[in-house]
């Protein structure tokens, strides 16, 4: 019996997850966008902290983190500062967002673009292109979701049923609380994640060492394998510009459903209040990091990294400590997942399906939420049941597209001249480099492609803007309403009809 | 239409973007490789006693920036 009690813990918390995220939505209309899609912007700080920093926690950090630091060593450690610098784009970019939202009623950055660019089809291109890299992130916390739940059932629950039973619960209380449940069941499950991580990983440590510093574990690491703690690391892939260019092509990307998350916010400050406190959020990996250090003496011949962690906790730990590593695994790979369907539905209905067929905003909003179906039950279910060896390269392709779509922000907060030719033509000039470098030929001189594909993107980005005509002053001034004298003072005032591209 | 950027527009604004500049580049290349030892720091490789410093600083820096109304 007492072998299933890890298993029944983690079943008990997708059930306070249902419950809560359920509950999240009650005595509102779900039917209206504002609603289901940014929770009537009344997310405060609190939970717009636990709301980021969980959904920037994934699976990764109870599976893949630990595994990077028994395979690598330090290197893992460009994961904790790039997390950590994603708080300053938030502090800079959220509350900017937020107003932009607030005023012209914009929901997804795909609104934003069409907004900025006079341009409803690169808003809907870059909504779609950017969901390859959503989707394919939450396929793979469903992947994730489906080990954990595999593991804890010894092997009862196949990974297909695994897939089916998390996609289920996500599905109950996303369709009726929307981002308010994602508020909430996050918040929930990022005090689960602060609380397991620090627990098991203490737990490790006093086992390995007989108390609770970190010291005696780092001591022995660097007397036997010196070369985890620096880098390049052991396996000597990680040098200081692939530390450095990683860091920065992360620090620049901004999700969709980072985006949609700041909508949420109650008040531009509650964003910045957040975002400036967010960075505390990620000390939560550093105990998972020591277990895969750990990992390094107990098991020198894992055959997959990923699982050292889940290794350790069905090999020695008492079952209740097991329970809550999976539960809180779960969580982490749950709470990334759910923001990426959520954003996906919501921006294919309002950047994509909307214009196509000119919805009312009544209709697009009613049939917003019923996409998490489809999208769950014929994108992200199947390819996460079946695990495609090209998964990895769709990844890649995605991320790359986030990253590229930078210029397209800069000409939204910095550089009123960008317009939608400059945009477009550094997107996709930066996107085929970055694939270019990251499939075929990976990361030349140790630079990360995402940045190669910027040293395209923005010089491509400047120069076609200054060859075509900007957007119009109306336009300027409602995204530069602060330059607008400076910028039109001896020029003559230039106007474009918006067109399509 | 002239191709003017956005920049800060006080002195506050501009200490703000210096500040944030030096904190991103404290995670990087110029600083890292100076930090690149197997020394052991309270317990930790000092390059993970250096991401904890700069969640830390990362979290002061952007504090007192809101407490000057630096708003990016």
């Amino acid at each position: 019996m007492a072998q299933w009690i890890p298993f029944l813990i983690t079943v008990s918390y997708m059930v306070i997850a249902v419950w809560l995220g359920f509950g999240a939505g009650k005595g509102r209309d779900m039917n209206k966008v504002e609603e289901w899609g940014v929770a009537g912007r009344s997310l405060g700080p609190i939970v717009m902290y636990l709301l980021v920093g969980a959904g920037g926690i994934s699976a990764y950090t109870f599976m893949g983190a630990p595994g990077w630091a028994y395979s690598k060593g330090v290197p893992v450690l460009y994961v904790v500062i790039y997390l950590t610098f994603m708080g300053i784009t938030a502090w800079y970019l959220g509350p900017k967002v937020w107003d932009l939202g607030a005023k012209y009623n914009h929901v997804t950055q795909g609104a934003a673009i069409t907004h900025r660019y006079e341009s409803p089809a690169l808003g809907a291109l870059s909504s779609f292109v950017t969901s390859i890299g959503v989707l394919a992130y939450a396929v793979l916390q469903t992947t994730g979701s489906a080990y954990i739940l595999n593991v804890m059932s010894h092997g009862k629950i196949p990974v297909w049923l695994g897939v089916i039973l998390s996609l289920a619960v996500i599905s109950i209380y996303l369709f009726r609380s929307g981002l308010r449940a994602i508020g909430i069941t996050n918040a929930f499950q990022g005090a689960l994640m602060f609380v397991v991580s620090w627990a098991f990983g203490l737990w490790v440590v006093k086992q390995f060492t007989g108390g609770y510093s970190f010291g005696p574990v780092f001591e022995r690491v660097r007397e036997e394998a010196p070369q985890f703690l620096t880098l390049p690391g052991n396996l000597g892939d990680m040098g200081f510009a692939f530390w450095t260019t990683s860091i920065l092509i992360s620090m620049v990307s901004v999700w969709q459903t980072h985006w949609i998350q700041w909508m949420g916010a109650n008040t531009r400050k509650s964003i910045r209040t957040a975002a400036t406190m967010l960075p505390t959020y990620y000390i939560v990996c550093i105990p998972m990091l020591v277990v895969g250090f750990i990992g390094i003496f107990v098991y020198p011949s894992l055959a997959k990294a990923d699982t050292v962690a889940i290794q350790m906790a069905m090999d020695n730990m008492p079952v209740l400590l097991a329970g809550l590593l999976g539960a809180g695994t779960l969580a982490a790979a749950m709470s990334s997942s759910e923001p990426c369907i959520h954003s996906t539905a919501l921006s294919y209905s309002k950047d994509i399906l909307q214009p196509i067929f000119k919805l009312t905003d009544d209709k697009a909003g009613k049939m917003t939420r019923w996409l998490i179906f489809p999208i769950m039950g014929l994108i992200v279910a199947p390819i996460s049941i079946m695990q495609p060896a090209s998964l990895v390269y769709i990844l890649l392709i995605g991320y790359g597209f986030i990253g590229q779509a930078f210029p397209a922000l800069v000409g939204m907060f910095f550089w009123p001249r960008a317009t939608k030719q400059g945009a477009f033509w550094g997107l996709a000039a930066g996107f085929v480099v970055t694939l270019i470098f990251s499939v075929w030929f990976p990361h030349p001189l140790g630079i990360h492609a995402g940045i190669w594909g910027l040293f395209v993107n923005l010089p491509i980005f400047f120069i076609v803007s200054l060859m075509t005509e900007p957007v119009s002053k109306k336009t300027v001034e409602d995204f530069f309403p602060d330059m607008v004298d400076e910028l039109y003072e001896e020029a003559p005032e230039t106007t474009t009809k918006p067109v399509s591209i | 239409m002239k191709a003017t950027f956005r920049t800060p527009k006080t002195y506050k604004g501009w200490i703000g973007l210096f500040a944030i500049l030096t904190v991103v580049l404290l995670g990087s290349w110029p600083v890292i490789p100076l930090l690149n030892h197997e020394a052991i720091l309270f317990g930790m490789p000092i390059l993970m006693f250096w991401s904890v410093v700069l969640i830390f600083l990362t979290t002061g820096v952007l504090m007192a920036l809101n407490k000057m109304g630096v708003n990016g």
